[in-house]
């Protein structure tokens, strides 16, 4: 662990900009967004995390979760032409460096892998874990709506990381190397090696931030999933809901898609777009049977899918405990009322 | 937003279920963490669950449309018909509980035929302004007009509560276009770019049109598939012919309840787009929507006086 200055570490950014794409949050509007860095701008709209007393009660999260940039709304596969079908074969070749993702999320990745990087692995999504140097934020004031910890995460967790830094005051930060990757990167920042205080230091900070995160929620059983699979339940809680994407479009874990043709004059190209399960077109048939055709059976989808049916098949849930889902819900709809309710039942 | 409101709305909603005026109360209540969720209550002991405070944003009318929450028998154009001579006449029929703004788009929905109003009770509630989860008054709340703080008492059939005072609190509002101005005295190019820049961060999460209460349709145009007339994938110009052909197909009909823009989760200042369609609706045909049940939109009318040549 060392201590780095928010100056050094700006330098090598800066520094990154010329051979790397950056993605960090940036600001609009009163609300932080993960987004590219524009180059001609350099680090003007990058928001530093803030420690210490000027630090405001709640970490600013961002909107959108780091998702995207590995498996992206839309991902052209291929395209066809008169002359025949050309595959996308040149996935992101672009060396990123990816700042301040929040351990939540550095944490879905490691649960997208499974999804992305297992039995058939995924070009485009290989190629962008691979060429991305994720350089990760701990949490020292967790939100309402944050409940990693009762997922196996907590605000300082590590997985999914290369580097970790937890702001301390006077804009500075504790620097943790977590792979080899990170490794190299921290060689190149100078800095005091931590010592003994520091650790201390860090021990308090994640302390307060555990504590922070007040609920606590116990995760049902897959077993006791499949036992509500014809409750009535599923009816209840759905009547509220809207339909929207939103829960599954900012989740961080979330990686249901949808492959379209789009044709353009005598050039077609096949797509993949991001889907959501709560939408009627999800899983209609050709038929026009639709096995999900109503609210129930999509919120149960979404639900079973996380907590059952990917345990079953990857042994862990796919629920990382961010919060996004809960915070954007325009019907304040709350996943954790939902899972506990169904293992109170 | 006193004490005495909620208990008098409780039962107010506890008389209409235990009379079977209507076998539905559709109002806010409360989640197990606290906080205000839309609420749906069938039996008259479930009343207590009534809630109102600044958190009650949502425009409850949405759900009248909705039949998944409705259930077979509700408020639509046919519901009740075949019944009408049997005591299963009442089976369906809906209370919802509304505020001044929301009641503009029950208004709408009359005049376009998709409630039948005999079926309904409007419960109208004095509203003082709601806040987003921050606590920030809403910016349609911060440019409400005075007239819009009290439900107006003809269009609803109960109001439940104590008039809000016009002068208290909030800015009283001018009822001018100021930020649509604004953007138009832009440059073509600077206002392109302006919401291309909102219509970029697009999920296509179809929260504005599923909050809607306006948007009603069985099928809608961005979920028929074959053709699929726009892509699905999020981009620039896919985004901005959702937006686009959503603000075409409010036009004369949004009531600026703005869930449209609560909704949203990347911040797109969707009320801008539908108001800026407002104000071309009232200076092109004097008509303001969501005020009178019986006045059709200028959209869905045609006169053999029009001075139009088109319609000769």
């Amino acid at each position: 662990m060392r201590i780095v200055e928010q100056k050094v570490l700006a330098k090598l950014v800066q520094c990154c900009l010329a051979d790397s794409e950056i993605i960090a949050p940036v600001e609009s509007e009163g609300r932080l967004y993960f987004q590219l860095l524009d180059p001609e701008q350099g680090l003007v709209e990058l928001v530093w995390p803030e420690a210490g007393d000027s630090a405001p009660p709640e970490d600013p999260l961002t909107v959108n979760s780091i998702k995207e940039f590995f498996f992206p709304r839309r991902q052209e596969l291929y395209e066809q032409r008169p002359e025949g079908i050309i595959p996308r074969t040149a996935p992101i070749e672009q060396k990123r460096l990816l700042l301040f993702a929040r351990p939540c999320e550095t944490r879905a990745l490691t649960i997208l892998d499974r999804v992305f990087l297992g039995e058939t692995q995924d070009d485009f999504y290989k190629s962008a874990r691979q060429n991305t140097t994720v350089v990760g934020l701990h949490c020292l004031r967790p939100d309402r709506y944050c409940f990693c910890t009762s997922l196996g995460g907590g605000p300082f967790g590590t997985e999914g990381m290369d580097l970790s830094l937890t702001p301390i005051a006077g804009e500075r930060f504790l620097v943790t190397p977590v792979s080899e990757k990170g490794e190299a990167l921290l060689a190149s920042l100078a800095g005091q090696e931590a010592g003994e205080a520091e650790q201390k230091a860090l021990e308090i900070l994640r302390n307060n931030a555990e504590a922070a995160i007040r609920r606590r929620i116990q995760l049902p059983e897959p077993k006791t999933m499949a036992e509500h699979f014809t409750s009535e339940y599923w009816k209840e809680v759905s009547r509220a809901c809207i339909a929207c994407g939103i829960c599954s479009y900012l989740c961080p874990t979330c990686h249901c898609f949808d492959i379209v043709d789009e044709a353009v004059n005598a050039q077609g190209r096949r797509v993949r777009n991001w889907d959501s399960c709560q939408y009627p077109l999800f899983t209609l048939h050709a038929s026009g049977h639709n096995p999900r055709p109503s609210g129930k059976e999509r919120m149960r989808q979404r639900m079973m899918h996380k907590f059952r049916y990917f345990v079953e098949n990857f042994g862990e849930v796919a629920c990382v405990g961010c919060g996004r889902c809960v915070r954007e819900c325009p019907v304040n709809l709350d996943i954790r009322a939902v899972i506990e309710a169904i293992r109170t039942s | 937003m006193v004490t005495g409101t909620i208990a008098a709305l409780q039962k107010t909603a506890a008389d209409l279920l235990v009379k079977k005026t209507v076998d539905l109360v559709i109002g806010y209540g409360q989640s197990p963490l606290g906080d205000i969720v839309p609420l749906f209550i069938r039996k008259a002991e479930e009343a207590e669950r009534l809630q109102w405070n600044r958190h009650c944003t949502y425009n409850l009318v949405r759900y009248l449309t909705d039949r998944e929450v409705i259930g077979p028998a509700g408020v639509g154009p046919e519901d009740g018909k075949a019944d009408a001579q049997s005591k299963n006449a009442a089976a369906g029929k809906v209370a919802v509980v509304v505020k001044g703004c929301d009641l503009k788009s029950l208004v709408v929905l009359q005049s376009e035929s998709q409630v039948r109003r005999d079926r309904l009770t409007v419960i109208g509630l004095p509203c003082p302004g709601v806040t987003d989860k921050g606590g920030r008054l809403l910016a349609k709340c911060e440019s409400c007009p005075t007239e819009l703080y009290n439900p107006r008492e003809g269009l609803c059939d109960l109001v439940v509560g104590a008039p809000v005072d016009e002068t208290g609190g909030r800015p009283v509002r001018d009822g001018s276009f100021q930020e649509i101005e604004e953007i138009d005295a832009l440059e073509a190019t600077e206002r392109r770019e302006l919401w291309d820049r909102y219509f970029s961060r697009c999920l296509r999460c179809y929260a504005c049109r599923n909050v809607c209460p306006l948007c009603y349709c069985k099928e809608c145009v961005f979920d028929q598939h074959d053709p699929r007339w726009v892509s699905p994938a999020a981009g620039v110009a896919t985004n901005r012919a959702f937006h686009l052909i959503r603000a075409y197909h409010l036009a004369g009909r949004c009531v600026d309840c703005g869930e449209c823009e609560r909704a949203c989760p990347v911040g797109i200042p969707l009320r801008r787009i539908n108001r800026k369609v407002a104000k071309v609706v009232e200076e092109s045909f004097h008509f303001q929507a969501g005020l009178d049940p019986e006045a059709k939109s200028p959209l869905v009318l045609f006169s053999s006086e029009d001075p139009e040549e088109f319609i000769e």
